[in-house]
């Protein structure tokens, strides 16, 4: 795969000074997102996974290395380049209800994008276009004038999905779009999300914590650890040819709603969640936590390297092939 | 074997601007000692305000426990303790875990000192025992360092760390009884098996019954015996964890297994959801009230309510499609 990425991470880095030093939430990140897939990243809160997404798509600025959207760099675009970016690239927040102003109405919430860039002339063709887009998402006319409060969870993530498209976007950025929906409503909000992408072409980058859905609805996936990517391949190669102790330690950490195979489940994580603040001083960031850590892992950071095509790894002893998936059995690595 | 709980004809509502909301319209539930029960549904279901009640933490005016309601621990009726017998069955005898700890734990008490709280609340403890008592239960729900953390602030720990000292607050004084409501919703994937994991042992240990609220199947199949599963204010169908998931009967419950993320699922494919949204229970249906979202629904369904009836042992289904001579539930869906 290679020339039309759409979004590039070089290198990107954003650190935050804290009382006595630096956190490193993003340490360096390098990465593409071509047109028309959809980038899955996975990884435990604190990871740094909604500070990468947020700092590629220049809401927040960087420290280090560069943000390219088709070539320009993000973090200094200006003008006529900026206003376009703006409109092409939008996001999708984790919690609906306080991403929507409760004191504006549904149909002046998916309005206020084309207002802006001025892609409606009459107030005929504001409410027809805000109508259009909520029934894209499922939502009818008849929630035109209603607020924030009046919807449920999930109706209030498709007011918020609605709002991004009304701009006609070429990418969307999903930040943990489904993590406070019901499983019931989760799957129609991620079946929602597929279809949009198929009828409009769209590229998403979708965070989440949890593999089980990152692995449904991407194309290839990024799996992050204390702000660096660990290890990044198709969805495909994720799920049958893991090879960093950390992502076969989150597919067995996915419980199975099925007693007989979750009773025997052992989820072999790996202590608590790494606090960004305090890491290790040297080595691999995951050491502490991995099983198979050995002297090596203490002293040297492994690079990310490509073990096999479009496959990405930054461990020292990657795991063997076991040659199966981690489906629904007993999790051995 | 007599119960440890036993629910009978729970009915709740709430008093709203736009009229009385029926949460919980006639509940019945048991809990035996030493069981691990679990109650599944969808936001608004009830299943929360189930659980507040056990523990009589529905407050009025606005939230009522409408008469003829009974919750009967140890054949002591809840509903008509009077305050000093409320206050040694609240904390002591049965507590709570809540799913946000973080708007649960005070904020302005170190860790240590909620704990000591509770311990003294119920016994004769002295300050300095109930001090190194709190230590030893935070040693015992996973810290490696429990004089430390005893000594900090709810806003210092981790999610996950914030549930494990609500974990220990609430077996502080071995309740028989432990109300978990959505325990793990807020945590990661990889901090929810360890949550799980840590209840699983401190049952086994202590042998207290807890009762498991949750919406998502996946988090109960490896812990609860029995399951209830709840939808629209009604138990809809209820059985033995193995009733449950291997002989599913209600197509409520058929669909609400359907739609969790399994690891077997193809990628990037449309996921089974549940059409439709749950009834408004301000004026709830006078028939099933999944009806409309049913896809066996038949004519009676919209007419009549179905009763939960027992098919199987203690397996139990409101469902005319189940109950009705002359169809047949299974394989169907």
């Amino acid at each position: 795969m290679s020339g039309d990425a759409m979004f590039e991470a070089r290198e990107l880095s954003r650190h935050y000074s804290t009382g006595g030093g630096f956190l490193r939430a993003l340490d360096g990140v390098s990465f593409k997102i071509f047109k028309g897939e959809t980038l899955g990243v996975v990884g435990e809160s604190g990871c740094g996974k909604t500070t990468c997404g947020r700092t590629l798509i220049g809401l927040y600025g960087k420290t280090g290395g560069s943000a390219l959207y088709c070539d320009a760099d993000v973090h200094t675009l200006a003008g006529e380049e900026k206003r376009r970016f703006k409109k092409e690239v939008q996001m999708v927040f984790q919690d609906a209800y306080s991403a929507l102003d409760p004191r504006m109405t549904a149909g002046d919430i998916v309005s206020e994008g084309p207002d802006i860039h001025g892609l409606t002339r009459t107030r005929a063709e504001r409410a027809e276009r805000a109508v259009r887009y909520l029934e894209l998402v499922g939502l009818g006319g008849e929630h035109l004038g209603r607020y924030a409060h009046e919807f449920s969870g999930g109706q209030r993530q498709r007011v918020g999905i609605a709002r991004a498209l009304a701009v006609e976007p070429q990418f969307i950025l999903l930040d943990e779009p489904i993590s406070a929906l019901d499983v019931s409503i989760q799957a129609q909000i991620i079946n929602l999300l597929m279809d949009l992408q198929k009828r409009l072409g769209l590229t998403y980058m979708f965070i989440a914590h949890d593999l089980s859905v990152v692995r449904l609805v991407s194309d290839r996936i990024a799996v992050m650890y204390l702000g660096s990517v660990v290890e990044l391949a198709s969805s495909a190669e994720i799920y049958y040819n893991a090879l960093h102790p950390y992502t076969r330690a989150l597919y067995a950490s996915v419980p199975i709603p099925d007693p007989e195979l979750e009773m025997r489940r052992r989820a072999d994580v790996i202590g608590d969640a790494a606090d960004p603040g305090l890491r290790p001083e040297s080595g691999c960031k995951f050491a502490p936590r991995c099983k198979y850590a050995d002297g090596v892992c203490r002293r040297d950071a492994p690079p990310l390297i490509e073990s096999d095509e479009g496959h990405f790894i930054a461990c020292h002893y990657p795991i063997q092939n076991i040659g199966a998936a981690p489906g629904e059995r007993e999790m051995k690595f | 074997m007599s119960d440890l709980l036993e629910i009978r004809r729970l009915r709740v509502s709430y008093h709203t601007m736009a009229g009385e909301i029926q949460a919980v319209r006639g509940v019945d539930l048991s809990v035996g000692e030493n069981e691990v029960v679990a109650v599944v549904g969808e936001s608004g279901c009830g299943k929360s305000v189930t659980a507040r009640s056990i523990l009589r933490l529905v407050r009025r005016p606005a939230g009522d426990i409408k008469s003829g309601s009974e919750i009967l621990f140890r054949g002591e009726n809840v509903l008509s303790f009077d305050k000093k017998r409320l206050r040694r069955y609240r904390g002591g005898e049965c507590s709570i875990v809540f799913q946000d700890p973080l708007s649960a734990l005070n904020p302005t008490m170190r860790s240590g000192r909620q704990i000591e709280e509770n311990l003294r609340a119920h016994s004769g403890i002295s300050a300095a025992a109930a001090r190194a008592e709190a230590v030893e239960l935070l040693r015992r729900v996973g810290f490696d360092d429990p004089a430390r953390r005893a000594r900090q602030y709810p806003h210092e720990l981790s999610g996950g760390m914030r549930q494990r000292v609500m974990i220990a607050i609430a077996f502080s004084n071995r309740p028989s009884l432990l109300i978990a409501d959505e325990p793990t919703t807020a945590l990661d994937v990889t901090i929810q098996s360890r949550v799980l994991e840590l209840l699983r042992e401190l049952q086994v240990e202590t042998r207290a019954s807890i009762v498991l609220i949750t919406h998502d199947l996946g988090v109960v199949a490896g812990i609860a015996k029995r399951i209830y599963v709840m939808y629209a204010g009604r138990i809809v169908e209820s059985g033995s964890s193995e009733d449950i998931f291997y002989h599913t009967a209600h197509p409520y419950t058929k669909a609400l297994l359907a739609s969790v993320p399994r690891m077997t699922m193809q990628s990037k494919l449309p996921l089974p959801y549940i059409q439709g949204v749950p009834p408004e229970l301000i004026d709830p249906p006078s028939g099933c009230a999944f009806a409309e979202r049913c896809a066996l629904c038949m004519d009676i369904c919209r007419r009549e309510e179905p009763k939960l009836t027992e098919s199987n042992g203690r397996h139990s289904t409101a469902c005319w499609f189940e109950t009705l001579p002359g169809t047949d539930g299974g394989g169907l869906l």
